[in-house]
């Protein structure tokens, strides 16, 4: 334990020597990150490099300053360190950050410490000891030889670097409470908080209800967790991975997709928390069509009812009384947040272990008193549904904290955020955090050990065109990649669009799939509603024979063209060929679209009409088809669905119009039944090229 | 500029939004937000540091602001930071033994 917080240069240094430790009996491979920082130059930090003793400049190049074995002050470079033993292959990875805010020291130690405290275990052939939580030799050989580990000890070493120097910051503050990066944003300001950067509800304003963020809602308060001024310490950046450190976290996701796991390391105050997505809003495990892609409700993100805030509520008499319908709560597979209840479960249980310290686990939007968009782990975890060819992430964040009052414990602590760390016989409150938070990734580490290690392909599987009535089917298979065998517990199909009613073709339940081995799932949907597009998930619940269950879902993106839009082509004598960037419809409710149909005879069967005229006319011929069941409208307040679609329509002699349009359905129930009572198609722009 | 821990204790939360804003824009970082006792409507404490000349600010607002302590009279936590690089000669050291 080094007794002292880890200067930048160290922490490179550090990583350095690491590789050269154990590069011996494992891959420990430094990688540096390909975004360098662009923090604050020159005379700026040559005056603080003036102020400390323990910089030295040693050379200039390009107006860029270099200090002490080369690291350029000012424009620094971010390190990550890849471990993986043994020679098992394929394998999970899990991506640990810290040193995400300057302030919080601590982060960057935790981490630094956890990764050479395994691999001297693992060295040694050891017990890796955490105060009194002992894991045993053979459980470090098992993680190390099972996993690929990625640690990014210091996202933001210009944050650390100015925090760690003396004098006041642009706002008078000491600059030991500096948070963002250093990045020069409009003069005199600087820095973004790198975890309100990702490409998560990034434009809240577009995204969240006005309410939560311009104070007439007290209880929202989405101000204390975002914002768009560059003079606050939450200050969002001018676009998503807007900064190179950001850009830096993205980059591993992209480029290590056997990435399941990803934990952020930060510093709470007072309480130790392990969080869990969503940070934006109370979640639910019902209506998959109210989640974060659905721009129907915009307006309504964000703003919880009376009673349900769990921070203001109960007993609270400030809130608006007028309840903001529909009722916005986020979306989250149930399976998925049993999962993460059951991992932050373990998490707490080891941290607990090694001296008593009691964490809590918490979902996102509970972990502290406000909301937050634009975060890291719910970037990470919202990957797999933006981008199909993402895999699954589990992402955390743990909020290491002293616990209980701060005075009274701590009382000889300067601030919140840095706890003494002073050699022996000075007094060390940092290394029993780093104990705790070292057992805690641990225990994620074995437990990642847990969740089955399989592939689905082929993964999106295109139903094709799929019609009222018709039976499609189609074979998906799944490899068993792990070392135990791997049971499927269930399978069913959830649509993830405003689908129709799919009757599943599948008996899969039950089947065990050997180590190495693929078993082949046989998938089938057969609507038995009108539809124009179909976009669902195949789920496949797994558990491993012999270990405890973690509930898992895997799941395979479904598409197909129903018979709506089929009718839609044939009514109009379109013959519909897709443009070759899209090769397929897709889903209605999330995402914008390109259509590109080839009608020579489009002058002709448009009879005069202006596109925008044409387009509105086929609209309505084909909303009034469209019936919606119960099952697939909102539990609670019913849907809203809006989707953009480009629609490209070539004629002979290749004279092409363009239209960019927006859909907009509202659902009502008539008779027992849900009908899209009203379709409001607003043509943007259209244009004859 | 020497900067103070604080401690407010506010009504419920039209008064700590108002706090809270007021904080926001005095620069300050707020360290905790959390209810009084069970019940909100005990009171919401809101715990920050702030620099010496905001306190006259917020008072001006009707804002009761407790000085729980100046941390100019605190250890400076940069003497917890490491002043050289530790790690260097034992660096340099193994790669020399490995170039042999």
């Amino acid at each position: 334990m080094p007794g002292k917080y880890l200067n930048i240069e160290e922490v490179k240094t550090k990583l350095e020597l690491i590789c050269l430790q154990y590069g011996d009996i494992c891959e420990c491979e430094l990688i540096q990150l390909p975004y360098a920082t662009s923090g604050e130059k020159n005379t700026d930090i040559i005056k603080e490099i003036n102020n400390n003793d323990y910089y030295e400049i040693t050379g200039i190049d390009n107006d860029d300053y270099y200090v002490n074995s080369g690291v350029k002050a000012g424009v620094k470079d971010c390190w990550a360190i890849r471990i993986k033993a043994g020679f098992s292959t394929p394998r999970h990875g899990i991506l640990m950050i810290g040193g995400v805010h300057g302030e919080e020291w601590g982060s960057t130690d935790i981490l630094v410490y956890f990764v050479e405290s395994m691999l001297q275990a693992y060295h040694d052939h050891a017990d890796l000891v955490l105060g009194s939580k002992t894991y045993l030799a053979a459980e470090v050989k098992e993680v190390l030889e099972s996993l690929e580990i990625f640690v990014v000890p210091l996202v933001n070493p210009d944050g650390r670097a100015f925090s760690y120097s003396e004098g006041l910051d642009e706002w008078n503050r000491d600059r030991n409470l500096w948070r963002k990066n250093r990045t020069a944003t409009t003069t005199p300001d600087y820095g973004v908080d790198l975890n309100r950067n990702y490409d998560w509800l990034f434009d809240y304003k577009a995204h969240m209800h006005q309410d939560t963020y311009n104070g007439n809602r007290p209880c929202e308060l989405l101000n204390g967790g975002i914002s768009d001024d560059p003079k606050e310490d939450n200050y969002q950046g001018p676009s998503a991975f807007s900064e190179p450190e950001t850009r830096n976290v993205e980059y591993l996701l992209n480029q290590y997709p056997n990435i399941r796991f990803f934990v952020d390391v930060h510093c709470a105050t007072e309480l130790g928390l392990i969080g869990y997505p969503w940070f934006d809003d109370d979640p639910q495990n019902d209506d998959f069509l109210m989640d974060f892609r659905n721009e129907s409700y915009n307006e309504f993100r964000g703003i919880r009812q009376k009673g349900t805030s769990w921070f203001w509520c109960p007993g609270c008499d400030d809130c608006a009384s007028q309840l903001v319908a529909p009722l916005y709560r986020e979306y989250m597979a149930k399976e998925d947040e049993e999962r993460y209840k059951e991992i932050g479960k373990e998490m707490v249980s080891a941290i607990q272990a090694v001296r008593g310290t009691v964490y809590e686990v918490r979902r996102g939007n509970q972990l502290v008193w406000y909301s937050e968009v634009a975060d890291a782990i719910d970037y990470a975890f919202s990957r797999h549904k933006t981008s199909p060819e993402s895999g699954k992430v589990d992402a955390l964040v743990i909020e290491w904290g002293p616990y209980g009052e701060w005075l009274q414990d701590w009382p000889e602590c300067t601030n919140k955020f840095q706890p003494l760390y002073e050699e022996p016989p000075g007094i060390d409150r940092m290394t029993p955090v780093i104990l705790d938070v070292s057992a805690g990734l641990t225990a994620l580490c074995k437990t990642a050990l847990r969740v089955p290690l399989i592939r689905l392909t082929p993964n999106p599987l295109d139903f094709g065109m799929v019609v009222r009535g018709g039976n499609v089917q189609r074979c998906v298979s799944l490899t068993n990649l792990s070392t135990q065998h791997v049971k499927i517990l269930w399978t069913k199909i959830e649509p993830t669009s405003p689908a129709p009613v799919v009757k599943i073709i599948s008996a899969n339940a039950g089947v065990m799939v050997t180590p190495g081995q693929s078993e082949t799932l046989l998938v089938g949907f057969s609507p038995v509603s009108d539809v124009d597009d179909i976009e669902a998930q195949l789920l496949v619940g797994l558990q491993y024979e012999t270990e405890s269950i973690i509930q898992d879902v895997r799941s395979v993106k479904l598409h197909g063209m129903g018979d709506l839009v089929s009718a839609f082509y044939q009514a109009m004598s379109f013959r519909p060929r897709h443009s070759q960037d899209i090769s397929r419809l897709e889903t209605l409710c999330h995402s914008e679209f390109t259509l590109t149909i080839d009608c020579p005879q489009f002058e002709a069967l448009s009879q005069g009409l202006s596109l925008s005229e044409f387009l509105r006319k086929i609209r309505v011929w084909h909303v009034q088809s469209l019936r919606i069941t119960e099952d697939h409208r909102s539990p609670m307040t019913g849907s809203l669905i809006t989707s953009h679609v480009m629609i490209r329509i070539r004629t002979l002699g290749n004279k092409e119009y363009k239209a960019r349009c927006r859909i907009r359905f509202t659902l009502q129930k008539a008779s027992g039944r849900w009908y899209i009572n009203a379709a409001d198609i607003q043509v943007l722009e259209t244009e004859e090229i | 500029m020497s900067m103070v821990e604080i401690k407010i204790v506010t009504g419920k939360s039209k008064e700590a939004a108002k706090v809270l804003k007021l904080l926001q824009q005095a620069h300050a970082v707020v360290s905790e937000v959390k209810r009084a006792g069970e019940d909100v409507k005990q009171g919401i404490v809101i715990e920050a540091y702030l620099t010496k000349e905001s306190i006259g600010r917020l008072e001006s607002e009707g804002v009761a602001v407790q000085v729980i302590r100046d941390l100019s009279e605190s250890k400076d936590p940069r003497t917890f930071v490491s002043k050289e690089n530790r790690f260097r000669d034992a660096l340099e050291k193994l790669r020399q033994t490995r170039r042999r």
